[in-house]
């Protein structure tokens, strides 16, 4: 589900996107609360999920998918951490093994951080609205669960939508190919994610509870600040910057809508 | 929990460690930038006729120049940008467009050909230096930092695990499954000694105050200007 570079040709598209993901990351590098253990357990499930995605699964004949992990990862560390944790993942993906793309990679982080962890962070808070829901162990994987699930359709369903409008790809064909093979993953996807959940927190609860206040916090500490984590306003006026950039590349190719038009007149697609 | 502070020989020599790599030629952060600045270049190329394609096949022996990787290690890692790439451009084939195919997959190739000669020999915990370097957020480097260290012993916890279970007269892939939480949760202990060893020592992350090394000018130069003249020929 990993978008490649060269693919999207709609500079105006991409950098909306891009825009919207950086935007959302901006927001979770301010709302991470700098400590080293945090980041050494966020590094460890951002390993398992880099080595979890590289496995491909054969869906149906022609076709595979992996794990995108999200869910676990918002479930076990927070949603501002499993965000960070998820581009640190693109991010290597894209660099040392070329699976996505370098200039798409905030579009990639739309499809597989942004979306699949809102979509479970949104759930978790669903489910535990109440003190007693709260207390109890199937909110969080329920949530994990069909977090994980609706996160990969929903991801799937922005790549071809993506694909639909940036790159002109046919839309009945992109939709019905994209979605329905992750719909297929994502079902297993969520099924592995809630039993995953549920071990975690029956052997190693402390790990489920890390990101909340009430969590343990024995081997917790700030560390100063030494570097410049400070990303807001700056961050924003840059990506601003890039976006006014990215302007004069937007593509001279018609939109997917414009293409259906001139070649099937007005009677709609394929 | 004592709070140590970093030893002086090490808080000395931390700027530096940016510089130093396990390769020949540019520095990490310059192959990450120059991987950047080429993939750019080719993504955003507004067409590519035989003239283009030349000038495409040009950037990336330049690129392979500049970078000098293992090409074994770049053939098999292009092979997975092969797979993504054929997901991607099967619609197009499906429904008939396949000269669009064809140009949206050389486009696609060529750029990740180019961010691979690079790129693709660095270490993990080398990336995750280089994008301190070229100031990325301290946060994110810090759980690049997390992610490199955990890796490799992912690996070798996940064969024993397997092997553990073998030995028990376990067999059959849903049963293998059972292993991932446990491996989840052994590898969050190992993380987490890991860090208290790190900070008991006294590490703790400091931005590199240097980013490139006087070697680097030929290879992101080659890298600018590569870019440039591509863009100049596509625009020609």
């Amino acid at each position: 589900m990993h978008l490649a570079d060269g693919i999207i040709d709609n500079g105006a598209l991409l950098a909306g996107v891009s825009c919207l993901s950086a935007a959302a990351l901006v927001g979770a590098l301010a709302r991470v609360r700098r400590c080293s253990r945090g980041a050494a357990w966020t590094g460890a499930l951002a390993a398992f999920v880099l080595a979890a995605q590289a496995i491909n699964v054969p869906v149906i004949p022609g076709a595979s998918a992996h794990v995108v992990g999200a869910g676990l990862m918002t479930i076990a560390v927070g949603p501002a951490r499993a965000m960070v944790g998820m581009f640190a993942v693109l991010i290597v993906q894209a660099l040392l093994f070329a699976d996505g793309g370098l200039t798409v990679l905030f579009v990639n982080s739309f499809n597989l951080a942004v979306i699949p962890v809102a979509a479970t962070h949104w759930l978790r808070w669903l489910f535990t609205r109440s003190a007693e829901q709260r207390a109890s162990l199937r909110a969080p994987i329920w949530a994990a669960g069909v977090g994980s699930f609706l996160g990969h359709v929903l991801g799937a369903f922005s790549l071809a939508a993506l694909l639909v409008v940036g790159a002109g790809a046919p839309a009945r064909l992109t939709f019905g190919w994209l979605v329905g093979v992750q719909t297929i993953a994502g079902i297993f996807e969520g099924l592995l994610a809630a039993a995953s959940v549920r071990y975690l927190a029956r052997r190693a609860p402390a790990l489920m509870s890390f990101h909340r206040a009430e969590g343990p916090q024995a081997l917790d500490e700030r560390v100063a600040s030494t570097g410049t984590p400070a990303f807001g306003l700056s961050g924003v006026l840059m990506l601003i910057g890039i976006a006014l950039l990215m302007i004069p590349f937007a593509s001279q190719v018609p939109d997917a809508l414009e293409l259906v038009v001139n070649r099937w007149g007005a009677g709609g697609e394929r | 929990m004592v709070n140590v502070k970093p030893q002086a020989a090490e808080q000395a020599a931390e700027p530096y460690l940016a510089l130093r790599s396990s390769l020949d030629g540019p520095t990490p952060a310059a192959r990450v930038l120059g991987a950047v600045i080429l993939t750019t270049a080719i993504a955003t190329l507004p067409r590519i006729d035989q003239r283009v394609a030349i000038g495409l096949l040009a950037c990336v022996v330049a690129a392979t120049l500049a970078g000098r990787p293992n090409l074994k290690r770049l053939s098999l890692r292009l092979s997975i940008a092969l797979v993504v790439i054929g997901m991607l451009i099967l619609p197009f084939l499906l429904s008939g467009q396949g000269e669009r195919a064809v140009h949206l997959s050389l486009r696609a190739l060529g750029a990740a050909t180019v961010a691979l000669a690079f790129t693709s020999d660095l270490l993990g915990a080398e990336l995750a230096r280089a994008l301190g370097a070229l100031r990325a957020p301290t946060a994110l480097v810090e759980v690049l930092e997390g992610l490199a260290l955990q890796l490799d012993s992912l690996k070798t916890t996940c064969v024993r695990l397997l092997l553990a279970r073998r030995l028990r007269g376990a067999r059959g892939p849903l049963g293998a499954a059972s292993i991932l939480p446990e491996l989840l949760v052994r590898s969050a202990e190992r993380a987490e000694r890991v860090d208290l060893a790190r900070r008991l020592r006294g590490y703790h992350y400091v931005r590199p105050k240097r980013s490139f090394a006087r070697h680097d000018s030929w290879a992101l130069s080659i890298a600018f200007a590569s870019a440039a003249l591509l863009h100049a020929l596509a625009r020609l």
